[in-house]
């Protein structure tokens, strides 16, 4: 038998496992399928990261987006894996030849669902021994969630030809029929199943609806001032993002803005300067969070209504990591109900589906979710039926997922309580520091975090003395 | 500020609102690059490669409600001057950068040697990599295994900073991730323009002496083919004295791809054996229409029938760029 817990001080520093890795990463290690519900940063990743290290053969990670599949490359980089691969859309053909070619000399496989779909890809993992097969985000693949991918519906099939040891399902979030539709869906053999809780009870939850956008504005600033500590505020709009961070400077907040219309290098930039604390107020839109394992988050703030309380409860999920009391706060004016409201009824029309559907290599990486959402249909072998089908079933399910949040938002009682029945979890007490208005006294009630560092120096001659100290 | 960037690719010429989008994200057709020709914008060609449409797009109609561009039959144009003004005092054109300096890739390799540099050089070998694109990592491990120092890679690239102005030095250290050290740049677009304009101005030296910084250059690569192989071979093919129906024969391709790739060289300044495309007769036909500036290909077509829409395209390049041989002109 092996000794997990050496293993696990040894390869990655941690002294102990936290809830579910070690009976999740037992039941792997027998072969066993198993289903882990584990809340972002309580070390889902290490549920895989330490049997591909135990067993022979070949670990295969579906992610659904290209970031977490890189951000989870740089994980094991860190750790000094080199025997770890994305293969993603991101790589050009001669790339994904080479990657393709050297299969077998990874340890790690990154790959994307509709990657895995191509029938090059699995003709040359059927030739590999899989030891460990991990549908990550595994909710995915329910209708009934907001982040339906289509693809996922098709990973049945694939696990089924590949035959894999086992196999491990991943999610943060999943209510009881999300949690049937990934066992299914999937065909797990009698799955161990981890499910923890996604209550977090170090984490206030606020809720204030104000009377308008400025009053808004005012709260927003005022209680960025008020949290010490490292904070995400997220916004709807990119542009809403920099200006409130342009404001925060000037009112003398380290604060930086962060969105997908960034550079890469620049996303880099701004992401580690808020891990290393030169920066302590990020303004971000929601392409901001993955990879983002700081554990002494203190304020998570959303300025819209998220799409759906699956969002909202990964988001507000990167407050307090390290257990210490933190807060979430979701600031509402009257007019982000009607926005959020207006986004939900938006899908695309038959006309849409129709000129896409005549020419999909056309409408490739517009970065536009509606198009994206039907390439992604295209991709995974769907008609142009039944993706309008499918389209119109899902504007039914997006509002069904908006009006869910909005019952949180007007729901009488224990926010925590609302938000918790919405996963068919138990219901926790309601206590002073649970939920309700983000006052001063609640603030003043949070745990201490680390202060801003000193900002790196500006002339290049003093940068180069700190970054080769090895130079004269 | 993306508002500011792009009011400073309009005049008071229509321009295409896709062509525009097309130039900065390096869609290299034909018709894109002559129109960024005619347009004085050709230099920022790939630019901005990154750029989504639905930004560009949101971008211009907000130019558009604020009345400082206007849609016209032919495309949109500038109608306030004064606004273009303040938008070049917000953001600056890098005007260093050209098209073959292949600045997104070399970025990336940058950052992530200096940092591979920094963290070896202090004794580390297991860090998170500062750049995730995994051809990006597969480059500079290449790089670094033809016998890079440390302390010698060190050396050089201050020597290099040294030789660039201190704002732009500066800017390009701000963006540096390393051992224990995280730079103090910020993610806006001004300040994405001025490290473009930093990183063109240091490949310019790069460019100019490649010796004197060799691990640098050999990190940056040389200048970037911008344009396919066949392109090469085509201009090749008719230097030696091909006809076109020849080349397309000889290469496999099809005669209108051939005349693309032409008119592409010829577009981007590429010297062309003018005797091999102009019969003397159409040559001297050229030289006789009567407003050698016309825009219009019908009018020429028309003006020169023994022509087709390649030689009258051509044309108007080599008029355009002051480099249709006017001797014969009398
Ligand atoms: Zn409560």
């Amino acid at each position: 038998m092996i000794d997990l817990d050496a293993m696990l001080q040894q390869k990655f520093g941690f002294s102990a496992f936290r809830p579910g890795q070690r009976e999740l990463i037992e039941a792997t290690l027998r072969g066993q399928d198993a289903l882990g519900i584990l809340p972002t940063g309580s070390g889902k990743t290490l549920c895989y990261q330490l049997p591909g290290r135990l067993q022979p053969g070949l670990v295969v990670v579906v992610e659904p987006l290209l970031a977490l599949m890189a951000d989870q490359v740089a994980r094991l980089q860190a750790r000094g894996e080199r025997r770890v691969v994305a293969l993603g859309s991101d790589l050009s053909p001669d790339e994904a030849r080479f990657v393709k070619m050297h299969l077998a000399d990874y340890r790690f496989l990154f790959i994307s669902p509709e990657m895995l779909l191509r029938g090059d890809v699995q003709a040359l993992l059927r030739q590999l021994t899989i030891s460990l097969f991990v549908v990550d985000e595994a909710h995915c693949i329910s209708q009934w969630g907001p982040d339906f991918r289509p693809a996922y519906l098709q990973l049945g099939n694939v696990i089924h030809a590949l035959k894999p040891r086992s196999v491990l399902a991943l999610t943060a979030t999943a209510p009881n029929r999300v949690q049937q539709d990934i066992v299914n869906g999937l065909g797990l053999r009698q799955p161990f199943a981890f499910i923890a809780s996604v209550d977090r009870p170090n984490i206030f939850m606020g809720v204030m609806q104000v009377a308008d956008a400025q009053s808004k504005h005012t709260d927003l600033l005022a209680v960025t001032q008020a949290v010490q500590g490292p904070k995400i505020l997220y916004f709807d709009r990119r542009q809403q993002a920099e200006e409130v961070a342009a404001q925060l400077q000037e009112k003398g907040q380290y604060a930086a803005f962060y969105h997908a219309g960034m550079t890469a290098s620049a996303r880099e930039l701004v992401a580690r300067q808020f891990m290393v604390d030169q920066v302590d107020v990020i303004c971000a839109t929601s392409a901001f969070g993955m990879g983002i394992d700081k554990p002494d988050v203190r304020l998570v703030c959303y300025t819209y209504l998220p799409e759906s309380l699956e969002a909202f409860t990964q988001g507000i999920g990167r407050a307090g990591r390290d257990g210490a009391q933190s807060a979430a706060l979701l600031l509402l004016a009257p007019a982000d109900m009607a926005r959020a409201s207006q986004f939900a009824s938006t899908l695309p029309d038959a006309k849409m589906i129709k000129t896409i559907f005549a020419h999909p290599e056309l409408y490739t990486k517009m970065n536009d979710p509606q198009i994206d959402l039907i390439e992604a249909y295209i991709q995974s072998g769907f008609s142009e039926a039944e993706t309008l089908a499918k389209l119109t079933a899902r504007l039914a399910e997006k509002q069904a997922s908006l009006q869910a949040m909005v019952g949180f938002v007007n729901a009488p009682g224990c926010k925590r309580a609302a938000l918790v029945a919405h996963f068919d979890d138990l219901v926790p007490t309601h206590t002073d520091l649970c939920c309700g208005e983000l006052t001063p006294a609640v603030i003043a009630q949070l745990a201490p975090a680390t202060a801003v560092k000193s900002q790196a120096p500006q002339a290049w001659q003093a940068v180069f003395k700190q970054i080769f100290t090895f130079a004269n | 500020m993306l508002t500011a960037l792009l009011l400073q690719l309009f005049g008071d010429d229509p321009r295409r609102e896709t062509g525009v989008y097309l130039l900065l994200t390096g869609k290299r057709t034909v018709s894109v690059l002559y129109a960024g020709m005619r347009a004085h914008i050709l230099q920022w060609l790939l630019l901005y490669p990154t750029l989504a449409r639905t930004d560009y797009q949101a971008a211009i109609a907000q130019l558009i409600r604020a009345g400082v561009l206007a849609k016209t039959d032919s495309g949109l144009i500038l109608t306030d001057k004064n606004a273009q003004v303040r938008a070049a005092q917000a953001i600056q054109l890098p005007d260093a950068y050209r098209p073959w300096m292949g600045l997104t890739a070399f970025d990336q390799r940058l950052t992530l040697a200096v940092q591979a540099v920094s963290e070896n050089g202090a004794g580390v070998h297991h860090y998170r990599p500062a750049v995730s694109d995994w051809g990006v990592q597969q480059q500079v491990r290449r790089w670094y295994k033809q016998g890079i120092q440390p302390h010698t890679f060190a050396d050089e690239l201050q020597s290099l900073f040294a030789a660039l102005p201190q704002a732009a030095g500066d800017v390009l250290a701000a963006g540096f991730i390393g051992h224990e050290f995280v730079g103090s740049g910020q993610g806006d677009l001004a300040t994405q323009m001025r490290r473009t304009q930093a990183l063109a101005q240091l490949v310019t030296l790069l460019d100019e002496n490649t010796q004197k910084w060799p691990q640098t250059a050999a990190l940056w690569g040389g200048r970037q083919a911008i344009f396919p192989r066949t392109q090469t071979q085509i201009v090749d093919l008719l230097d030696q004295g091909f006809s076109r129906e020849a080349i397309g024969q000889r290469l496999r391709v099809r005669p209108s791809t051939v005349n693309e790739h032409l008119l592409t060289a010829a577009i981007m300044g590429q010297a062309l054996p003018l005797e091999g495309l102009f019969p003397a007769g159409v040559k001297g036909a050229f030289d006789q229409v009567p407003d050698a500036a016309e825009t219009n290909y019908q009018t020429i077509l028309t003006q020169v029938p023994a022509s087709d829409f390649f030689q009258v395209r051509l044309f108007q390049i080599l008029q355009f760029q002051g480099r249709w041989p006017e001797n014969d002109r009398s």
